[in-house]
């Protein structure tokens, strides 16, 4: 039974995460050739980097430049003469002379003075990385992780424990993905730095120029820190993929250390010997991520872009992919459970239970996993699941207290943000029909801040309350009539209101009496200042509780009974109001006809009011 | 504006029925608590309540003042010089209160005029 289960698991699973896994892997692979492709060309010293001899673009550029540079000089000797005759000390003309005659020396120079500092750099970066050092590690990763454990993966029927495979599924994904994504960026980093310092290289002779006089010294400071920083980043860079070379070399060398500290009690053993054999390679993984956030401390300009691109961009497209499989399989799991236990509890038969689970697990899981309802519930059951864990963590006072009450809150106000500017008939509906999900839940939050809750959406509200899924105290402030459902009273709720708190609810509390009676108990003698802020709607409804009491004074009686025992006076009093409820609003009722009024005869003979 | 169609609200301040009560109060009509009470549990509406439905009468359909101290007569059962006494009471006290809604829109609209201040460029003429 155990085996069939696991191969009823399998197969949907298998044909969800088969490609996904692929997917990995090539991403890896590709990362992988193309970080080494772009070490290699840095290294190998044919795309020269600082030299106008060895590159012709650089030859090109540079000459340029130079030529605009010596023009410069020579406007700038014309610009000091002009300055010293004419006395313009804001030039500092004299100080500015001498560096003219130093600039007008270097200028000619400046690729070698570039050479030097780049050169250095390249010294260092080519220690870091030898040959193959870069290759290797996306190799290892291939070779070690992949390899090693997909070819059981991909032999679905073989009747292997359910949990293991998908656990297995969605390891090695996640080590594709972020390897790849990390490796990818370093090699991005490297083909920029390639691109950046020749073009630096080109603006050299300006730059040095601009270092003349103070007004332009500010340009040459900015091309200066270019320069040494995209000539570092290559070292720094190199650095931390050598750091992560040598983690590799370490863990092979000892992989028991990792193997042993798995616990096989909670997952199974096949799950945990998996898990003792890759779990090293998450500290390597680890030391990519950190050392590619290391090196882009260092960013300069460009390579700041491609910080913020990875910040931003990459991760929210990382984000999106897995939060899309992640809904579509949480959708998948939970619409199976739920098929499965909907269908088996319907039939009782042998056969047919067997039967119907297995129709409930298919159906389930489509729903679950491809219509939107169904992936809105998983995405809901996850946040659930969270909850719990919190909760379990808050006993433990490993998060503060409440906590838990605010993170489910939280994602239930993002929902809302999300349907704020739908109406309120579309809210109505889309509550309805996700009512078991954040995404409702959002809904719901909208219609009580509009106060348009309808009232065959209070139940369910409540419910949402009770869950901690809403905050009480919105809700009640419109809607204190549901009082007795959240395990409080309209006495309690209503306790320091004013006339104007009264009025603001919305008018379906005026149709119940034990909010009416609640009011009029509060309000004492002003309750004429609470019935002229009501509006023509909820005077009538109060009007209408008022005639039924009157007729059937059993609820009132009860109201009696419940706050005022025994005490008569009290009781007069509270009856004597109660009249004054409807005095107040029956004089309010007032009105009269207005005036007919006159009809002007014009000369055509029209009439017109 | 209003429209011809509409019927023009009438307006009483917050305290009215108060005022009224006092006045019932004053000739004797105030119901005790038991009498309060045994009218609720047989249903009948208190005194104060019948004066409502009278002034609200009084102003809806623009009865004379006869009418007006026949219809207090009767429904609370009274002699004719206490209701007409009565009658005189609530008009000059509390009908008096009444404001159409326009009348109240026209006065919040309307500004008080504010005091000219002193025309700082001009000399005082002495």
């Amino acid at each position: 039974m155990t085996s069939l289960f696991a191969k009823i698991i399998e197969i949907p699973m298998g044909v969800i995460l088969q490609p996904i896994l692929f997917l990995g892997e090539g991403f890896l692979g590709l990362a992988n050739a193309l970080l080494t492709w772009v070490v290699n060309i840095s290294l190998s010293g044919d795309w020269a980097l600082t030299s106008p001899a060895k590159n012709e673009l650089i030859n090109v550029g540079w000459t340029l430049t130079r030529d605009l540079a010596n023009i410069g000089i020579v406007l700038g000797l014309v610009f000091i003469g002009l300055g010293t005759a004419l006395r313009l000390t804001e030039f500092k003309t004299q100080k500015a002379f001498v560096w003219l005659l130093i600039i007008a020396l270097f200028i000619n120079f400046t690729p070698l003075i570039c050479g030097l500092i780049v050169d250095a750099s390249n010294i260092l970066m080519k220690f870091f990385l030898p040959t193959g050092v870069s290759s290797e590690i996306g190799e290892t990763f291939l070779e070690k992780v992949f390899r090693a454990h997909m070819g059981g993966l991909l032999e679905m029927f073989a009747g292997k424990v359910a949990f293991a495979s998908i656990f297995k599924f969605l390891v090695l994904i996640a080590i594709g993905f972020i390897g790849g994504f990390a490796l990818i960026l370093f090699a991005a980093l490297f083909l920029l730095r390639m691109v950046a310092i020749p073009i630096l290289v080109i603006l050299s002779p300006i730059a040095f120029f601009c270092y003349i006089f103070d007004q332009t010294k500010k340009y040459f400071e900015m091309w200066w820190n270019q320069l040494l920083q995209w000539s570092l980043i290559g070292a720094v860079g190199g650095f931390f993929l050598y750091l992560t070379h040598h983690c590799l070399r370490v863990i092979e060398k000892t992989p028991l250390i990792w193997q042993r500290a798995v616990p096989t009690g909670a997952i199974g053993s096949e799950a945990a010997v998996f898990l003792g054999t890759v779990s090293s390679y998450f500290v390597v993984l680890a030391f990519l991520v950190i050392g590619l956030l290391a090196t882009f401390q260092f960013s300069p300009m460009g390579a700041k872009e491609l910080t913020a691109w990875a910040k931003t961009k990459g991760k929210s497209a990382l984000w999106a992919g897995s939060k899309g499989i992640g809904n579509i399989l949480r959708g998948a799991t939970i619409g199976m459970y739920k098929g499965t236990v909907k269908e088996v509890s319907e039939r009782k038969g042998g056969w047919g239970k067997t039967l119907g689970g297995l129709k409930g697990f298919g159906m389930g899981a489509l729903r679950g996993g491809w219509t939107t309802e169904g992936q809105e519930e998983g995405k809901t059951s996850t946040v659930e699941m969270a909850t719990k864990g919190r909760e379990m963590l808050e006993k433990m006072h490993l998060i503060p207290i409440g906590s838990t009450e605010s993170y489910q809150q939280k994602a239930v106000a993002a929902e809302a943000a999300k349907s704020k500017a739908l109406s309120t008939d579309t809210l109505i509906k889309g509550a309805e029909t996700y009512a078991n999900t954040i995404k409702g839940k959002g809904m719901l939050s909208n219609l009580i801040q509009r106060g348009e809750l309808p009232s065959s959406l209070i139940s369910q509200t409540t419910k949402a309350i009770n869950q901690e899924w809403l905050p009480k105290k919105p809700f009640l402030e419109k809607y204190p009539h549901a009082a007795d459902q959240l395990q409080t009273t309209i006495a309690d709720v209503t306790k320091n209101w004013s006339a104007n708190q009264f009025a603001k609810t919305t008018k379906e509390n005026w149709n119940n009496a034990p909010y009416v009676l609640e009011a009029v108990k509060r309000m004492g003698k002003n309750l004429g200042a609470l019935v002229r802020r009501l509006d023509t709607d909820k005077r009538g409804n109060a009007l209408n509780v008022y005639n039924q009491l009157n007729q059937n004074p059993e609820q009132l009686n009860s109201f009696l009974d419940t706050n005022f025992q025994q005490d008569r006076k009290q009781r007069a009093e509270f009856i004597g109001n109660f009249q004054k409820l409807a005095a107040n609003i029956k004089l309010d009722l007032a009105y009269q006809e207005p005036p007919p009024t006159p009809t002007v005869i014009v000369e055509t003979g029209e009439k017109e009011k | 504006m209003t429209n011809n169609f509409e019927k023009q609200s009438i307006d009483y301040p917050d305290e009215t029925i108060e005022i009224a009560s006092e006045i019932l109060k004053n000739f004797e009509l105030e119901e005790s608590p038991e009498e309060l009470e045994k009218k609720f549990q047989l249903g009948k509406e208190s005194n104060i309540v019948i004066i409502a439905e009278i002034l609200r009468k009084y102003k809806e359909k623009n009865l004379s003042f006869p009418e007006f101290t026949a219809s207090l007569q009767k429904q609370l059962n009274i002699s004719q010089k206490k209701a007409e006494e009565l009658a005189t009471d609530l008009k000059n006290e509390v009908l008096s209160l009444a404001r159409k809604s326009e009348e109240i829109t026209a006065e919040e609209t309307e500004k008080p005029e504010e005091p000219k201040s002193q025309d700082v460029y001009r000399e005082p003429i002495e």
